[in-house]
């Protein structure tokens, strides 16, 4: 977990100095994209200059209505996800022996593939109601994060002191737990409550004819530039809003939300002797395969649908290993998986290198650094997966396209994760590299990136899912090869067992992703704390 | 080799004159907000001294000890050091600093963390060296360990051994004992005087404690609170090698006890959350001037 502070270095000067920064940075912004829309994308019909979309945005005034619908679904997937979430947090606290099944639980809510699962949830729970389900799918994981390690973020030395005194483990939860992890929480909070409006968006992709992402498919299918880029910017503020209403409602409620969460859970390390670590974590894998596996029978059997739509694990075994049609099958699935996992991968290379390099400059300039941070997190609260038509018009369809997509939803939280890492190393540290007479990118090098290693792992461990996602949306939306785009004819063309199996291996792989760098987040942490 | 004359480091026709402090001010924030760290510090530490900078919390002795380690600029005012600016000093990897906390790398082993600032000054690793200093703070046979292994009291010899390795022409202490217990601290204090001895450094050490102060310093400067200010420059009259059992002697206690007195009367000991910031001089500082 990282705690951002957006203090690089308190202004001197004058106090006005930042926001003045940052109107700068706005205008500058805004000029090189009206630069750019007249000179390098001039005739291409993919950037409009600003102006543009802002006659088109007066021209259509459909899109308020159209943010309605999006935002009366947003909000009750909102309020489902957080109470999900928070349920089972505490279920977490009250007998922590679930908490590895449960977190495994919510890990997997968080790789799988929403747009994927959303024809089951039209067929469940009708058009407005998988709306809803893809909404709180998206912020279940965060608040989730969120509130376990809020719960975990009280100092030891107060939770003894109430146990000194006779408290019980009650009084620690209700006295001190819960008062702890309030700033984590409604950062939590903060961070899903536009997570819930991009769940939404990524619902309407899959049909309906009111909502904002609706019409920006629309658009970006006429090929209406000016609006596709007028829905984005609306949605984007609209995003925007909801992240900073929560965090003035957060700061009325005396929570100073200062933390971006990004991370993901990060297991309490505890020292055992090898062995017994690989037998514990074997029993683990085996423990989520299982408890996955019931989970998934469960809802087979909750449901009631008919066996045609819904699969158990059985059909998709059949599906791959059973028949004389399995070999063929497994060719299929076989080359659009990978075709996927390239996308996936080349994306989420590319994020995460231009990630660690943007992180460098902005820790090695605070000045910069402080200039520029607040924009990365308003980035981050722009349903940035949500953008998918938008990138695509701009992008093309082929691998610039894909790579871009993915490499965007892996950047902006990677970056937001490693410059909190940046950040960690102790001051003594670099202030001995600076005595020493080493430049600061001595300090960088030596003392920083080392430090940073942990924080490199915990932004991968939750950006290759994100990546993956983003991947099998272009897919699925735009360019019309891997997995996604297979997912998306299975539904047309009714072959559930084919989508259930490919449902069911993206989230093996995510999950297995998400696992491997978890543990390797781990080991490189035990090494830095140095015990 | 004489420390106290390296022709090498001199410009030629310079003096032989090591620290100089001249007029050095330091105040945070601006116009109304403004708060006076350090008020006109003037001081002078001839090549090889010990000086230490004492004075309770919030006096502005780390921060003129950051100044001194070009880690912060002062407002106004210079800072010598033999005639050079402290960023070219750092520059040439003249410079050695420890501080509170070890800053070790907690993924280096013990030698591995001495070598860092060979690696950063580009200097030949010679392993005699490394091996030399080990021997000089007492961790022989820890070599290979971690950090994480060693006790805080190991982990602030590496800090010093580390401080010490380009041999500098100047070491920069801020309370490196600081979180050592009273014991570990009195052990570490007389080795610190040993390896002093053999290399003569010019040396500026930060710290709270009048003990530490009086038993390692060649001068003493005492400060008061907000703003800092120089009380009194205190020169220690104890012939060395110092012994611990000049922790005992009365001449030892009476040099204390004088600088408890300037800590005390200046006000700077007592609660100093009443005494709030700005630039008001304090109103004790013109009877610590008369008592001395």
């Amino acid at each position: 977990m990282t705690a951002i502070q957006f203090v690089g270095r308190p202004p001197t000067k004058f106090r006005l100095r930042g926001p003045m920064i940052s109107a700068a940075i706005i205008i500058a912004i805004i000029a090189i994209w009206e630069l750019l829309a007249v000179t390098v994308f001039s005739g291409r019909f993919v950037v409009p200059a600003p102006y543009s979309v802002l006659r088109q945005a007066h021209r259509d005034d459909y899109y308020l209505s159209d943010l309605r619908t999006t935002l009366g679904i947003a909000w009750k997937g909102y309020l489902l996800g957080n109470l999900a979430a928070l349920v089972l947090a505490a279920i977490c606290l009250v007998a922590p022996v679930t908490e590895g099944a449960l977190t495994t639980l919510g890990v997997a809510t968080y790789c799988v593939p929403t747009i994927a699962v959303g024809p089951l949830l039209v067929v469940l729970y009708g058009g407005g109601g998988a709306k809803m389900v893809m909404s709180a799918l998206s912020v279940f994981f965060i608040t989730l994060v969120a509130a376990i390690t809020g719960l975990r973020a009280a100092s030891p030395t107060s939770l003894e002191v109430i146990t000194v005194f006779g408290g019980s483990r009650w009084q620690q939860l209700a006295r001190v737990r819960v008062r702890a992890s309030i700033p984590i929480l409604a950062s939590g909070l903060c961070v899903a409550a536009p997570a819930a409006i991009l769940g939404a968006m990524i619902g309407d992709y899959l049909g309906g004819d009111r909502g904002l992402g609706v019409v920006m498919l629309q658009a970006q299918q006429q090929l209406n530039v000016p609006r596709t880029w007028a829905i984005a910017l609306v949605s984007t503020a609209a995003c925007a809003i909801a992240f900073g209403l929560t965090a003035v409602l957060a700061r009325r409620a005396g929570a100073h939300v200062d933390a971006a969460l990004d991370s993901g859970l990060t297991r309490r390390s505890v020292r055992r002797p090898v062995p017994a670590t690989i037998a514990l974590t074997a029993l683990r894998i085996v423990g989520a395969v299982v408890f996955g596996l019931l989970v998934w029978e469960v809802l087979i059997k909750t449901t009631g649908l008919s066996s045609y739509f819904v699969k158990s694990p059985r059909d998709v075994w059949r599906y791959l290993f059973d028949g004389p049609k399995a070999i063929a099958r497994r060719h299929v699935i076989d080359e659009n998986l990978t075709r996927t996992l390239q996308d996936a991968g080349r994306g989420w290379l590319a994020g995460t290198i231009v990630a660690v390099i943007v992180a460098s400059v902005l820790v090695m300039v605070p000045r910069v650094g402080t200039a520029v941070m607040p924009f990365v997190i308003v980035l981050r609260s722009v349903p940035l997966i949500a953008m998918c038509p938008l990138l695509g018009l701009v992008f093309g369809r082929g691998v610039v396209g894909v790579t871009i997509i993915a490499g965007v939803v892996t950047f902006v939280p990677s970056l937001v994760t490693i410059v909190g890492g940046l950040r960690t190393a102790p001051s003594s540290a670099t202030d001995v590299i600076h005595c020493f007479g080493g430049a600061r990118f001595a300090a960088l090098i030596d003392v920083r990136i080392p430090f940073s290693t942990p924080s490199l792992f915990a932004a991968a461990k939750v950006s290759m899912p994100g990546a993956v996602l983003g991947s099998v949306l272009a897919e699925w939306l735009i360019t019309g090869h891997g997995l996604g785009h297979s997912m998306a004819y299975d539904i047309i063309t009714s072959n559930y067992a084919e989508l259930w199996t490919s449902i069911a291996l993206l989230l093996v792989v995510s999950l297995a992703l998400y696992m491997v760098v978890g543990f390797a987040e781990n080991g490189v942490r035990r090494k830095i704390s140095g015990s | 080799m004489d420390p106290l004359v390296n022709p090498q480091q001199l410009q030629p026709g310079q003096a032989v004159h090591g620290l100089e402090l001249r007029g050095v001010t330091k105040t945070f924030g601006h116009g109304k907000r403004a708060v006076a760290a350090i008020d006109t510090i003037s001081l002078n530490a001839p090549r090889g001294s010990f000086t230490a900078l004492l004075g309770p919390s919030g006096c502005g002795k780390s921060t003129l000890l950051r100044m001194i380690a070009d880690l912060e600029q002062p407002t106004g005012g210079e800072i010598l050091v033999n005639g050079a600016h402290p960023q070219d000093l750092r520059r040439a990897h003249q410079m050695g600093v420890a501080f509170q906390d070890s800053a070790l790398l907690p993924w280096r082993s013990v030698e591995s963390n001495i070598r860092l600032p060979l690696q950063l000054a580009k200097r030949p690793e010679s392993n005699d060296s490394v091996r030399a200093l080990i021997d000089l703070v007492g961790l022989s046979g820890f070599e290979k360990a971690k950090p994480g292994q060693l006790s805080g009291g190991m982990r602030q010899r590496a800090a010093i051994a580390r401080a010490l390795i380009l041999e500098p022409m100047l070491l920069l202490l801020d309370e490196p004992f600081g979180a050592l217990d009273e014991m570990m601290r009195r052990r570490l204090n007389i080795e610190l005087q040993r390896i002093w001895m053999e290399r003569a450094t010019t040396t500026v050490l930060v710290t709270h404690s009048i003990q530490e102060a009086v038993f390692l310093a060649d001068t003493v400067v005492v400060m008061s609170p907000r703003p800092g200010r120089v009380l009194e420059q205190f020169a220690v009259p104890f012939e060395r090698p110092r012994q611990s059992s000049l922790l005992s002697a009365p001449e030892f206690h009476e040099a204390c006890d004088h600088l408890t007195r300037v800590l005390f009367s200046a006000g700077g000991v007592t609660d100093s959350g009443s005494v709030d910031g700005g630039s008001t001089p304090i109103d004790g500082a013109d009877e610590v001037d008369a008592s001395t």
